[in-house]
């Protein structure tokens, strides 16, 4: 008895010590046990008319009549019942009959638009976390993942081509921004603070890789033969075709920049984990505007997207802000209560959005009414 | 008139600082700015001094952290040593006063009071370190930032100092170890039940009731097995500071007490053994607790030397006086 009663104590202490990660925590609410588990953050993308997108819960749904008052639901993967998938943080790519979509396992799959159903026999198993999306050209799936590795696969048998990985880092340094292909090129960046081009036939480089001063999970813009991108080091970059730098100086914020920047009328439009959105001249990175003027946001994470003049993005504050593109005032803002971490994606006079309350929204750009909210919950 | 002594008014203030401060800023705005942001960002920081190793960063953080603390570990040791050398005499008073509490009560204050020891002294030292104790294993959990969710929350913890923000995400490879992962290879389970063990087995403080003593021998294996359970299980850069705060307690704790009861068996039955002499009833000491005693009981020996003779001059004096008295009677 008084065994059991020393046992029960010694386990009563050494939980209680475990427990102080429930103590109130940096950036936590109070009694936030310890760091949050990886739950994902995939954004939208919309393809014939059908929104795809992977679900806090592990899932991929496909939603139709998007355009309409009431959304409507297509499919899930994997059907109601089976076990879920691992936390999705890419978003989906779009093929021509398939999506491809990467899990926090490492694993990747193919599903037809259609009916959901996987398209290959077994999902591709690159062996590290996938955070970003895949990237798709010519028959080809790319995607980065956290061993360090960027996989070439066959969309349509889901083998490895190039070998297991086309390309690893040296110090097998995480991936976790989307490839992105361009002429014969795939530019991708990794956690060692490099940018590489390879060519996407061989895999070889085609210039020595461009160094910044921290880990970079931004996925490059490629706008009029110039990469733009940012970095841990809070600097953002433009880089000409052969890897040189274009402009004097980067660009410095106060944050790390991780989401993907647009370009709109010979400007770049970059949010940061800062809390503010910079607009740079795309030739000099000169500051044209600054939003907000004074203060900041929540920390933006997600990429942004631009619906004809508005620049629209998401934050951590858990609101959707609407900036006019050309001058960086705010034309409104829409309060979803839950921190915005994946990307939007801009649709016709709308735009797609997934919070972090496990529900996808569609927002009117012209009022900022939501047209209808779809909750992955149920 | 009610009159405070200086000290009291001294805790008072304090304490109602500290609680204007959590009233008016929040408790977790306290927290996270006064303790966890500076140690996060620490730890950051000396990531980047030792060429990018989390796991020397830990390790140089927790040696830091425990120096800082080391004048409130030392007060907390001596007090639990200063109790332990007072066991016998109190295990005396338990057995002599068994039946009358209020007697035993009176008796233990007055044997604390003449002894110049304060049993709260064992436990304050202790409270003040905890805070600082948890905000250090949340800072270790919190840097890590093994999942992308993590990494975003670290980001906004972070001070916007360059080197800071340049050196995250930080290098989670160590030794053989990935310090955001379990350690698959039990190595650090087992140095962190066994230093625990170590630790638990020097500063066991010798119980005198039989019920109490089960109890500590119980919680000396226990506790470590439970931590070598949790190590296989969280990240090893939690794991690693277990081991290396055990360490570090294992040296001071050698310090202060010596190889405590490391070494010696502990008694079958105290209470029997409770009428014996001091050296035999305990749980034995450190070799410097023993000369302490064996000092003390020296002294005694001389003091009652010291009164026997004066006793026997006394005797003399007063057989003299006897005599003279008689002498003048007779006369």
């Amino acid at each position: 008895m008084k065994t059991k009663l020393s046992i029960v104590f010694a386990l009563l202490l050494a939980g209680c010590l475990l427990l102080t990660g429930c103590f109130p925590g940096a950036g936590g609410s109070l009694f936030s046990c310890g760091g949050a588990a990886p739950a994902g953050w995939s954004g939208p993308v919309l393809g014939n008319d059908t929104l795809y997108v992977g679900t806090m819960t592990g899932q991929v749904i496909a939603l139709e009549n998007v355009g309409e008052p009431i959304v409507k639901f297509k499919w899930m993967y994997p059907p109601g019942g089976e076990t879920a998938l691992a936390s999705v943080y890419g978003n989906p790519a779009i093929g021509e009959d398939s999506i491809f979509v990467g899990t926090y396992d490492g694993k990747v799959y193919a599903f037809y638009t259609e009916n959901g159903l996987p398209q290959w026999l077994t999902s591709y198993k690159t062996g590290g976390a996938i955070v970003g999306s895949p990237a798709i050209s010519d028959g080809t799936v790319y995607i980065g993942t956290s061993q360090g590795g960027l996989h070439a696969i066959d969309a349509a048998t889901g083998t490895a081509k190039l070998g297991f990985a086309m390309f690893q880092t040296e110090g097998h340094d995480e991936i976790w921004a989307t490839p992105v292909v361009h002429d014969g090129v795939v530019y991708v960046a990794a956690f060692d603070g490099r940018l590489y081009a390879l060519d996407a036939a061989s895999g070889d480089q085609v210039w020595e890789p461009f160094q910044t001063g921290g880990a970079i999970a931004c996925t490059p813009l490629i706008h009029d033969d110039v990469i733009y991108f940012g970095s841990f080091d809070r600097k953002f970059y433009a880089l000409n075709k052969d890897g040189s730098q274009k402009w004097a100086e980067p660009f410095e914020a106060d944050g790390w920049f991780w989401a993907k920047a647009v370009a709109y009328d010979g400007t770049v439009i970059v949010a940061s984990l800062d809390g503010r959105v910079y607009a740079l001249n795309a030739d000099t990175g000169a500051l044209v505007w600054q939003y907000p003027e004074d203060g900041q946001v929540g920390s933006i994470r997600g990429d942004p997207a631009l619906v004809g003049d508005l620049f629209v993005l998401g934050s951590e504050d858990g609101k959707v802000y609407a900036l006019d593109a050309v001058t960086g005032v705010e034309k409104w803002q829409r309060d979803l209560e839950s921190p915005v971490r994946a990307s939007l994606y801009g649709g016709d006079g709308v735009v797609f959005v997934q919070a972090s309350n496990q529900k996808v929204y569609a927002i009117e750009t012209e009022d900022a009414r939501p047209r209808w909210v779809f909750s992955t919950k149920e | 008139m009610f009159k405070l002594s200086r000290n009291t008014i001294i805790v008072i203030a304090v304490a109602v600082a500290i609680i204007v401060v959590l009233a008016v800023f929040g408790p977790v705005e306290v927290w996270n700015n006064v303790l966890l942001r500076p140690m996060m960002n620490f730890l950051v920081l000396l990531s980047y001094v030792f060429f990018g190793s989390f796991g020397v960063a830990i390790i140089v953080l927790t040696i830091i952290v425990r120096l800082l603390t080391f004048p409130l570990t030392l007060r907390q040791m001596k007090a639990t040593k200063s109790m332990s050398t007072l066991a016998p005499k109190m295990q005396e008073l338990q057995k002599k006063y068994a039946k009358d509490q209020e007697k035993l009560r009176k008796e233990v204050a007055a044997l604390y009071k003449e002894a110049g020891v304060n049993p709260i002294g064992c436990t304050w030292p202790m409270l003040v370190q905890f805070p600082i104790w948890i905000a250090l294993y949340q800072s270790v959990t919190r840097t890590l930032a093994t999942s992308p969710e993590e990494l975003i929350s670290l980001s906004q913890n972070l001070y916007s100092l360059p080197i800071i923000q340049q050196s995250v995400p930080l290098e989670a490879s160590f030794l053989w170890l990935n310090l955001g992962v379990p350690d698959t290879y039990f190595v650090l389970a087992i140095l962190c039940g066994a230093s625990m063990w170590v630790l638990q087995k020097m500063s066991t403080v010798p119980a005198a009731d039989p019920k109490q003593q089960s109890m500590t021998k119980t919680m000396v294996w226990m506790m470590p097995l439970i931590f070598a359970m949790f190590t296989l299980m969280v990240p090893s850069g939690l794991g690693l500071f277990w081991v290396v705060s055990n360490i570090i307690g294992i040296i001071m704790q050698y310090f202060v007490t010596g190889w405590g009861g490391l070494f010696s068996r502990a008694p079958a039955a105290a209470p029997a053994a409770a009428t014996e002499q001091p050296k035999q009833l305990e749980t034995p000491l450190g070799a410097e607790q023993e000369a302490q005693l064996e000092t003390e009981r020296t002294k005694q020996e001389k003091r009652s030397e010291h009164g026997k003779s004066r006793d026997k001059r006394k005797d003399r004096r007063g057989s003299r006086r006897d005599r003279s008295r008689k002498a003048r009677r007779r006369s």
